[in-house]
């Protein structure tokens, strides 16, 4: 079949020529860039752009695109060690995570999160190969109508992040939203809250949001309990790797959150952050062991893992079939592919084989040369833990202030991430979460744009979101996720009165 | 002893007056940096890397330039970057429309007028697509609909709102007698979200730079119907006619240009015109001026000034009356 000569003949271009080299240098650089904290895949490339100019296009892109898969490997280890995302799409591999570290999992969630990143890594690569074609002209027929009902959704799903209060959890995705509505407005061109500072005009860098609330702060909250004398440091316990009840555990959950990450993935506007938040919520609607997750689940851990893996090939797709980037990352792929001289567009598969096969073939390769260099460190990574604590939140700072001026090679951002930090200090203290904020954040742009973009091409005609059949699709299953909780809250409850079989009755 | 030191003195002397013509002439400190006030890849990244490529090859500037990107406010965040450092020739950034646009807007950012304009270098005029099975799908539609009904014309344009492209289509809106305020003027965050805004039916028409739609043109995806230029593009686009040849007269689009902080000296600026005007005359100039539609007019320092005068101008009326500025 032509599908499987031209990917054999991808894969033999990726790893001959010195191409196999740049393939290990991609990776091993992106996997250790992308645990430094806010920068990701995006910045990645970007920053590493410059020194593929003079390399022939193809091997410069395959190199790339190494680095985007590694970044996303990368971006797991720091959230499960050290609560600290590398970018928004690693985001949700806190909640689990980090947890699963702190209870002496730390080796486990190492592995289960390689083998669910090369998983969706895998499923995700074979879904670029067969299906790219028909799916993203498919993708295409979603507008704005339905990316306001995805955001919805997406909102509605975030609820399924919050394992404690839920008013907290709403306060928090609230001071997100709120301070997502900094910046020049889309539609209108007007200032909201810039305070006439252009470095503002494009809003709170998400960026600086992520490295304040989370490496800031940590190092904050670190540095508190140190003096008081309150740290303790985990210990690791129990086997190094994952038990087999574990890997039973995950079994489904490695494939759901790889389809779901590529198909998120594919839209182009919608990504990681996006997929991986699906991924999770839906793991946890249909666990039945709910309560876990926010604790310590390893499903919690491997759907996210898994999808944002599986959401590099999806947002290949659009960037590969139409040339339009599916995430902030492919955004940054194209850019190097027009400075390359090379336009994407409908026909690079047809003009540009040997490049659009190469970088697939590669990102096979890469995969498991990920793979390969991430299970044998993860005995290394565990030892992490024992780094004394003072020791290692001073490297996180340092790493946190470099990473924030290295988005715009401005001190501003710095400042901005050090606002954050002292705010996301503040909501530790106050027991609000914090990842609905970085949540309603990351969702906030998308869903108020969407909505006035749809309103502005129907004509503020409203009833495009129940008459689009999407649309309708997508309002059903957030009315339904939002009622799930209290639904099920009614049927514990009934279950909870009526008397056991076996207990005695009085006469009636 | 003396006479000797004296002979040295004077030869030193005299090499000195030699070399001071040669000091008035050199060009800014090495290396000169260009602060891109966007994301690697985009246009402003492409006309620095075009002009450092050209200028290399051709041997007009021997300096070396290193690229540093600066993203935010359409470019606003890079160009109140350079007056850090006044009077430094070394240091320059690329200016779009967005540079008068924003000033009227009050997005933030320095006005042209503090900053020191070096020189105009190309145009972008404007293409217009259509999807070719829509109901919408030749410039005749087109200015059908604008006429017979506006408020059922969906247009998309990227990346802000009172830009280049929203203009254009005011401009043709003026042109055709319909009123822009009616248009579902609707905008995107990127060009490529327009794009595929258009594939995917949910607009009517998109306006953006030629480089933008090539491909699809080419590729029978999209079609442009019609180019805002004073000529036909060339490349796959020599069979999109402009407005002028269907009677309506619309040259529209973006220019791109180079600036400087505040306070160079005339030398200075005479310097980067030379150069500037020198890798824009030059021969390997005109390939890469093709493959990114761009329109080559190079114009000096006070000629600059002058148009970017007028633009702002031009400006000031066409978001009055789209209704973004009172």
């Amino acid at each position: 079949m032509d599908v499987f000569l031209n990917l054999l003949s991808g894969v033999q271009t990726a790893v001959s020529g010195g191409n196999l080299l740049f393939i290990l240098i991609g990776a091993a650089v992106g996997t250790w860039v992308g645990m430094l904290p806010g920068i990701g895949p995006a910045t990645a490339i970007a920053v590493l752009l410059p020194f593929t100019f003079g390399m022939d296009p193809t091997s410069a892109l395959i190199m790339l695109s190494g680095i985007y898969f590694g970044a996303m490997y990368g971006g797991s280890i720091a959230s499960i060690m050290l609560n600290i995302p590398g970018d928004a799409s690693s985001v949700m591999s806190t909640l689990d995570g980090y947890p699963m570290a702190q209870k002496g999992r730390a080796g486990a969630a190492l592995l289960l999160s390689a083998a669910a990143s090369f998983v969706g890594g895998t499923l995700g690569l074979i879904g670029l190969t067969l299906i790219a074609e028909p799916v993203s002209r498919l993708a295409v027929k979603l507008g704005p109508s339905e990316y306001f009902m995805l955001m919805v959704f997406a909102l509605a799903a975030t609820a399924s992040t919050v394992s404690g209060s839920a008013v907290r959890g709403f306060i928090s995705l609230l001071i997100g939203l709120a301070i997502a509505t900094i910046g020049i407005d889309l539609q209108s061109g007007s200032s909201r809250f810039t305070f006439g500072m252009p470095e503002l005009a494009d809003g709170a860098p998400l960026l600086a949001a992520i490295i304040g609330v989370y490496a800031v702060t940590e190092v904050m909250v670190t540095a508190e309990n140190l003096v008081a004398g309150r740290w303790t440091a985990p210990q690791a316990i129990g086997k190094l790797w994952a038990t087999k009840a574990e890997w039973m555990r995950v079994r489904f959950t490695l494939v759901r959150g790889a389809v779901i990450g590529f198909v998120v993935g594919l839209l182009p506007g919608a990504g990681g952050a996006v997929a991986t938040l699906f991924a999770y919520s839906t793991e946890m609607r249909l666990s039945s062991r709910k309560e876990e997750f926010g604790k310590g689940a390893p499903e919690g851990l491997v759907a996210p893992e898994a999808a944002n893996n599986a959401s590099v090939s999806g947002a290949l797709v659009p960037l590969l079939t139409l040339g339009i980037p599916g995430s902030s990352a492919t955004a940054v792929l194209l850019g190097a592919l027009m400075m390359y001289g090379i336009q994407p567009g409908p026909r690079l598969f047809t003009e540009q084989p040997v490049l659009t096969w190469g970088v697939i073939g590669g990102l096979y390769v890469a995969n498991i040369v990920l793979l390969f260099l991430n299970v044998p460190l993860i005995g290394l990574w565990v030892r992490v833990l024992r780094v004394p604590a003072a020791l290692m939140m001073t490297v996180i700072m340092v790493l946190a202030v470099t990473g924030a001026f290295s988005l715009s090679n401005s001190l501003f951002d710095v400042w901005l991430t050090l606002g954050f930090g002292a705010m996301g200090y503040l909501m530790r203290k106050a027991g609000i979460p914090i990842t609905p904020m970085i949540l309603g954040l990351v969702l906030s742009s998308t869903l108020e744009q969407s909505l006035r973009q749809s309103l502005s091409l129907s004509g503020s005609d409203w009833s495009v979101f129940v008459t689009r059949p999407v649309c309708l699709i997508l309002l059903i299953l957030t009315v339904l996720m939002i009622l799930s909780p209290l639904l099920a809250a009614r049927r514990k409850r009934r279950a909870d009165t009526r008397p056991a079989d076996d207990e005695v009755r009085p006469d009636v | 002893m003396t006479r000797l030191k004296i002979q040295c003195a004077i030869a030193v002397a005299a090499i000195t007056m030699l070399a001071a013509p040669a000091v008035a002439q050199q060009g800014p400190d090495d290396p000169i940096e260009v602060l891109v006030g966007a994301g690697p890849g985009g246009g402003y990244d492409r006309l620095a890397r075009s002009i450092q490529e050209v200028a290399e090859e051709e041997g007009i500037i021997t300096e070396t330039f290193t690229i540093s990107y600066h993203p935010g406010a359409g470019g606003a965040v890079a160009w109140s970057m350079l007056n850090r450092n006044p009077g430094d020739a070394g240091k320059i950034s690329i200016f779009s429309p967005n540079i008068v646009s924003g000033e009227v807007l009050g997005s933030g950012g320095p006005s042209f007028e503090d900053l020191t304009v070096l020189g105009m270098l190309v145009f972008e005029d404007g293409c217009f697509a259509v999807k070719p099975d829509a109901e919408i799908a030749s410039a005749e539609a087109l200015v059908d609909a604008l006429q017979s009904d506006a408020s059922q014309v969906r247009f998309g344009f990227a990346v802000s709102a009172g830009n280049q492209w929203h203009v254009a289509m005011a401009k043709l809106a003026d042109a055709v007698g319909a009123d822009i305020t009616k248009v579902r003027s609707t905008v995107f965050d990127s060009g490529g979200k327009a794009v595929a805004a258009l594939l995917g039916g949910h607009v009517d028409v998109v306006a953006s730079g030629c480089a933008q739609f090539a491909k699809y043109h080419e590729a029978g995806d999209l079609k442009v119907v019609a180019v805002a230029a004073p000529e036909r593009m060339g490349g796959v686009l020599t069979d999109a006619p402009t407005w002028q040849e269907l009677g309506y007269d619309v040259v529209w689009g973006a220019w791109r240009g180079i600036l400087g902080p505040k306070d160079i000296s005339d030398e200075q600026i005479a310097w980067w015109e030379d150069k500037l005007r020198a890798v824009t005359a030059s021969p390997a100039w005109k390939p890469v001026a093709d493959e990114n539609y761009w329109r080559t007019d190079f114009r000096g320092h006070e000629e600059t000034q002058a148009m970017l005068e007028s633009e702002r101008e031009e400006y000031r009326k066409a978001l009055q009356t789209l209704g973004l500025i009172q």
